[in-house]
């Protein structure tokens, strides 16, 4: 049974011309890759063109995975790459205010939102800096090691530490703006070195 | 005090426990004193918790199919090409999806008349495509009754577009073929259809029942922009020897801009509309030079 095989076997078929390997490894992988480009893009379409892109990539680039990474961490840097790109394209776009992004991913034909109870996390994760969004993603959301992370980005582990630091503090800023009344904000007046930074402000 | 305030940064590094053990033992001689310090800690904590607690987000059926037939795609080497004349097609956007469901009912609901089935002198189909969607402006609907394949897909629906119908035997309902064929070839090419198909096919219902038409355009293309949403021509037809829906759709990118001189094609079973992820049979981009 090819469920029954490791990635890196599975992959080793594939590269070999075994036609139903790949898609053992797509079913396996998909829903960890929806999350991370959903998460991280904002928005179901976006994120089906993303995670698209980025099997499709992995598909053809098959061959160049050596094996010194897991297959999960090459896919994710695959996809995290495509979601990149997304935010790219999608730059010219208006922002779309903070209640509209909360309906729009509460949209109640998508059952998947229907199910997230975390409507104002979600807001507010669309909000703060793209590279702290998608480290927070990685890290926080999907649970990987901060390692795992700084490989899937490229990027030396302090930096990702430090972006999952800064984008903590925005989030936390965010969720008590959107939170009245949950939030621990001090007594007015008292208050420093808050207010945090404009949240919408990119990583220096 | 204000001054000696730690860094917010590193109160959410210290929250993480990511300092060095010298420096956040500092931090938290002053967090147990000061309040403010405290507070913050605490929501970076609380926001972090809240990033964990989110419930994961599978892939929905639709994405998966779609993600399904793309590599299906990929592995049977990719895209067709379509010879095709000149000239662009107007846009479709604001043609609500519906709305355009509405008109294709009303408009197959009346009897469909063979024509354009003289393959002399035929116009290209890419001529008969931008024509149509130039008069009219709306969805081209076809009942060819052809049998498409996947390797012969961009050539059939070619042939399905110059008015080529299937034979008789194979389309299944002659006696419902009304007109005559050569009889009034050009009048309204938008409404021309080649063989009625029998209310028993497993697709009638596509045909009939705008709820379950609307169903299946929004489960293929619900989730991108509006402009890609309003089929340029819809064929009930065949694939592969079962019955079938073609959709040709103007091909877009996520952000609504039309992905130029291409078409999406989705080839549907009669459970589209009433089944996750739209019983896709097929799915194909074609390039359709100056569309």
């Amino acid at each position: 049974m090819l469920e029954d095989l490791s990635d890196a076997e599975l992959l080793a078929r594939h590269a070999g011309g075994d036609a139903a390997a790949f898609g053992v490894l797509v079913t396996r992988h998909r829903d960890r890759a929806w999350a991370v480009a959903l998460r991280t893009l904002g928005n179901p379409a976006d994120a089906a063109d993303a995670v698209q892109d980025a099997f499709l990539k992995a598909y053809r680039t098959a061959g160049t995975f050596r094996g010194e990474a897991l297959f999960t961490t090459w896919l994710h840097r695959i996809v995290v790459n495509a979601c990149l790109d997304q935010l790219r394209r999608g730059r010219g776009r208006v922002a779309v205010p903070l209640d509209e992004t909360a309906a729009a991913i509460a949209d109640p034909a998508d059952p998947v939102a229907r199910l997230d109870t975390g409507h104002d996390v979600v807001a507010a994760l669309g909000r703060i800096n793209e590279d702290q969004r998608i480290a927070i993603v990685l890290v926080d959301v999907e649970g990987y090691s901060v390692e795992e992370a700084a490989t899937m980005l490229g990027v030396p582990t302090g930096t990702v530490k430090s972006r999952c630091h800064r984008g903590r503090v925005q989030l936390a800023s965010l969720l008590e703006h959107l939170r009245p009344g949950r939030g621990t904000a001090p007594p007015p007046g008292t208050s420093e070195p808050g207010p945090a930074p404009d949240p919408l402000q990119s990583e220096p | 005090m204000t001054e000696q305030h730690v860094p917010i940064e590193d109160l959410a590094a210290y929250a993480a426990g990511d300092l060095d053990p010298a420096v956040a033992v500092t931090v938290e001689a002053h967090v147990v004193l000061c309040a403010d310090c405290r507070a913050d800690v605490d929501a970076v904590k609380a926001a972090t918790a809240s990033l964990r607690a989110l419930p994961p987000a599978a892939m929905p059926d639709d994405v998966a199919s779609r993600l399904d037939v793309a590599l299906r795609r990929e592995r049977e080497s990719s895209l067709v090409v379509v010879p095709m004349a000149t000239r662009r097609r107007p846009s479709f956007a604001g043609i609500a999806a519906v709305a355009a469901c509405v008109a294709l009912l009303g408009a197959l609901t009346i009897p469909f008349v063979v024509s354009g089935s003289d393959d002399r002198g035929k116009p290209s189909a890419g001529t008969a495509l931008r024509e149509q969607n130039a008069d009219s402006g709306a969805t081209r609907r076809i009942a060819s009754g052809l049998d498409y394949t996947r390797e012969g897909l961009a050539a059939t629906l070619d042939r399905a577009l110059a008015g080529v119908t299937a034979p008789r035997a194979a389309a299944g309902a002659p006696s419902e073929v009304t007109g005559a064929p050569g009889a009034a070839p050009g009048p309204a090419p938008s409404d021309t259809v080649g063989v009625e198909l029998s209310a028993v096919r497993s697709t009638a219902a596509l045909r009939t029942d705008v709820g379950r038409l609307a169903a299946c355009i929004d489960a293929l293309v619900g989730d991108i922009p509006e402009s890609g949403r309003t089929p340029l021509v819809v064929d009930y037809a065949r694939f592969l020897g079962r019955d079938a829906v073609i959709f040709v759709f103007p091909s877009v990118q996520a952000n609504g801009q039309a992905r130029t001189g291409r078409v999406d094609v989705y080839v549907v079973g009669g459970g589209c509309g009433s089944v996750p992820g739209g019983d896709v049979l097929d799915f194909q981009r074609l390039a359709r030079p100056n569309v």
